[in-house]
Formats: structure tokens, C-alpha cells, sequence
């Protein structure tokens, strides 16, 4: 849906008012950054995307006519930049790096220390999805967007997205699942 | 107290905490203009065409001259360091008088000098172990031009150095409040007047 002062900033930003765009990018620059960030695990690389979405959107937003809601269509440029974004490297060991680096922030407690091991493996779960099942699983879970608010972003029916989520489920449970009940403690 | 992984993940509890949505950093935007082509508006708007009449053939040699005259002036003006008629000086006593708020928070001089270098392509090369306490940094922009400012405290002391592209290879007078070097002009501001020496404490170890 498109709200009101959307509208009205998308047409200020038509005209060329410098100030509307700065409102717009204050209004959408967390969704757009959380996108990058969560997709791509990486900050820098997230501001790469950041950067380029927003540059594509303010370049190209005398063409944009309302036949979508604008939210949408800034999912869709968001989604393009991160399908689009080729990796500049590979992380050596990404998992153990993140690991390391949340044991370095981590309380002493073993139960903060587990927690911080579960939360590296499932980002590196989610990493290692094919991209279509990752932007699917992050449209869902970052954004909280439906089935069909996520199918009109990626452009297909509602019925692939629920087939795309089902097989991210599936390939993370798979991946995660030695993680269930692994005790440890004092008693471990 | 014993700790242990959950018996059964909750995936999509597990999902939406580890995926829950960030703040974008405050330089994201900073980044874009910078990426547009420093303009005060991001964004390449398309201007709208407008079909002027053709020139008159004999207005074509007093426009030439004019434009020759003008370029000979800015190239003038940017070799004296004076960009546009700048006042680096001025503009540093306004700094240290009402601080706008910094767009860079760092006391680490190496970030500070590598934040600059990218943001406003200015060299500051702040020492590592400098005696002073960096505050803050931004970029001001004037009349199209981008100039580095850097707050700092040396004991209870506000200073504000400022740094600007233009200016002698030479150094002119270093040790004022303003002085050039290395093709650029430099102003600082110091809140004691009588101790205002203590504002190059940033960049020298000694007085």
C-alpha cells in the first residue's frame, strides 16, 4: 500500500526537490540496509548495495508511476542490487571468524557463549542458501512480508515463494540440526 | 548453572531473531552523495529540455572573452588558497563557537585521517600518538567546495582545526591561526586565546 506522504514525497522527488530525497532516504534507508546486510553478511558489502539501490532509485524515479506501491518497487530495486551484487572475495573460514568474533564479545557464561555459537551457525546457514531461497527467507523473516507481498516483489506466484521458503526451511533444519540439544555446563 | 543448546530449534523463532532488521550507519548517506558527484542534490535529475534560440554570431567573441577572464580569475583565486572567496579563518571561530553536530565519531586519528581522505579528499595526516583528544569530524561544504573539519580538546581547550583543497606547495606562515602547505589551506580556532599555540598539539608533540 502506498501511504500518503509517500506519494507525496515520490512526487516532491519528481519535481528535483533536493530536501524530498533526503526524506525518502531517511524513510527507507533501514529497510534497505537490513536487505543488503542480512543477505549479503557482510558490512561492507551491504553499503555497496545500500549505495547502489539508492543511487538507481533517485536516478530513476521520474519513471516510476504508481502502477505498484513504491514500497514494492524499493524491495524490487533492493533485491536486484543484492542478486546483481557479485562477491568481491571470499571470507576465509567465515564461520569460524564469526564465531571467534562473538566469543571475543560474549560474557564468560557458557550459556552466552552456546547462544553466540547458534547464532553464527544459522547466519552461516543462511549464507549458504542458493540466492532465490535466501532474498525469499529474508523478505520473510527481516521484513516480515507475506507470501504474496513477497511474490510481487520477485515477480512470481505466491505458490514459488511457498515452495522456495519450504526448501530454505528444509536445507537450514538439515544444517542445524546437530545443533539441537547438544548440552554442555558444568554437568556436560 | 548449566547451559545447553535447545532440545528442538524453533526455526522460524531462531530466524526472525538472527534476521531481525539494523540501522543503516549514519555515513550511508554521505556515501550516496559522494557517489552522485557531490552535488547537494544525490540525485542526477534529468533537467527538463529547453530549446533556447541559436546564438548570435557576434556575441560568440565577447563570450569567450568573458569566459577566459573568469577562469583566470578562479585559477587566481584557487592558487591563493582562497576558494571562492572562503574565509578558512572565519569559518573556524564559527565552528568552535557553534559546533555543528560531527558526522564522524572517532578519538582514533588513523580512522579520522582515512574517513576524511574518503569523505572530502583531504589529507589531515593527524599523528598516531597525538597529544590531543579528537572529538569529532565533518565535512562542511561551501560555495561547491568540500572542507575538512576536525574538533578536538588539548587539556580543557576547544579547538577546531578546518582544512581546505587549494593553496601554496610552500608553507606560508605555519604557526598562525592560518597557514598553507602542501596545496592546502589550513585555519585552526582555539577557545584561550592566550594559550591558542596549544591547538597545533594535535599534529606536533611539542610546542
Amino acid at each position: 500500500m502506498v501511504i500518503e506522504s509517500d506519494r507525496e514525497l515520490v512526487a516532491a522527488c519528481q519535481r528535483g526537490e533536493t530536501e524530498a530525497f533526503r526524506e525518502l532516504f531517511e524513510s527507507y534507508k533501514d529497510k534497505v540496509y537490513s536487505i543488503a546486510l542480512r543477505y549479503s553478511g557482510d558490512r561492507a558489502v551491504a553499503m555497496d548495495i545500500a549505495q547502489d539501490t539508492f543511487l538507481k532509485l533517485f536516478s530513476s524515479i521520474r519513471d516510476f508511476r504508481g502502477d505498484s506501491s513504491f514500497e514494492t518497487w524499493i524491495y524490487r530495486l533492493v533485491v536486484n542490487s543484492c542478486l546483481d551484487h557479485k562477491r568481491k572475495y571470499w571470507r576465509l573460514m567465515p564461520l569460524a571468524d564469526e564465531i571467534l568474533a562473538s566469543l571475543r564479545s560474549s560474557g564468560d557464561s557458557l550459556a552466552e557463549v552456546l547462544r553466540a555459537e547458534l547464532s553464527a551457525r544459522i547466519r552461516s546457514a543462511v549464507d549458504r542458501l542458493a540466492p532465490d531461497l535466501r532474498i525469499a527467507i529474508i523478505l520473510r523473516y527481516t521484513e516480515g512480508l507475506s507470501y504474496a507481498e513477497i511474490a510481487e516483489v520477485l515477480g512470481c506466484s505466491a505458490g514459488t515463494v511457498a515452495s522456495r521458503l519450504n526448501r530454505a526451511h528444509k536445507a537450514l533444519e538439515r544444517r542445524l540440526a546437530h545443533l539441537a540439544g547438544r548440552n554442555g555446563g558444568e554437568n556436560a | 548453572m548449566g547451559a545447553k543448546m535447545p532440545d528442538r530449534l524453533d526455526l522460524e523463532l531462531e530466524l526472525a531473531e538472527e534476521l531481525c532488521p539494523v540501522a543503516a550507519p549514519h555515513e550511508l548517506w554521505e556515501r550516496i552523495r559522494n557517489a552522485a558527484g557531490d552535488s547537494d542534490c544525490p540525485v542526477p535529475v534529468r533537467p527538463i529540455a529547453i530549446r533556447r534560440p541559436e546564438p548570435s554570431w557576434s556575441v560568440l567573441p565577447i563570450a569567450a572573452i568573458v569566459t577566459i577572464m573568469v577562469a583566470a580569475a578562479s585559477l587566481w583565486m584557487v592558487t591563493r588558497g582562497q576558494g571562492r572567496g572562503i574565509d578558512l579563518q572565519q569559518l573556524a571561530m564559527q565552528e568552535l563557537r557553534t559546533p555543528a553536530p560531527s558526522e564522524f565519531d572517532s578519538n582514533d586519528p588513523a580512522q579520522v585521517n582515512d574517513w576524511m581522505r574518503r569523505q572530502a579528499g583531504i589529507e589531515l595526516n593527524i599523528p598516531e600518538h597525538t597529544s590531543a583528544c579528537i572529538t569529532g569530524a565533518r565535512v562542511i561544504r561551501r560555495a561547491g567546495e568540500r572542507i575538512a573539519a576536525v574538533t578536538y580538546r588539548v587539556g580543557e581547550q576547544n579547538a577546531t582545526l578546518l582544512v581546505a583543497r587549494g593553496g601554496q606547495s610552500a608553507h606560508t606562515g605555519h604557526g598562525r591561526a592560518q597557514w598553507q602547505a602542501h596545496g592546502q589551506s589550513y585555519a585552526v580556532a582555539t577557545s584561550n586565546l592566550e594559550r591558542s599555540d596549544a591547538a597545533c598539539l594535535l599534529c606536533h608533540t611539542a610546542l
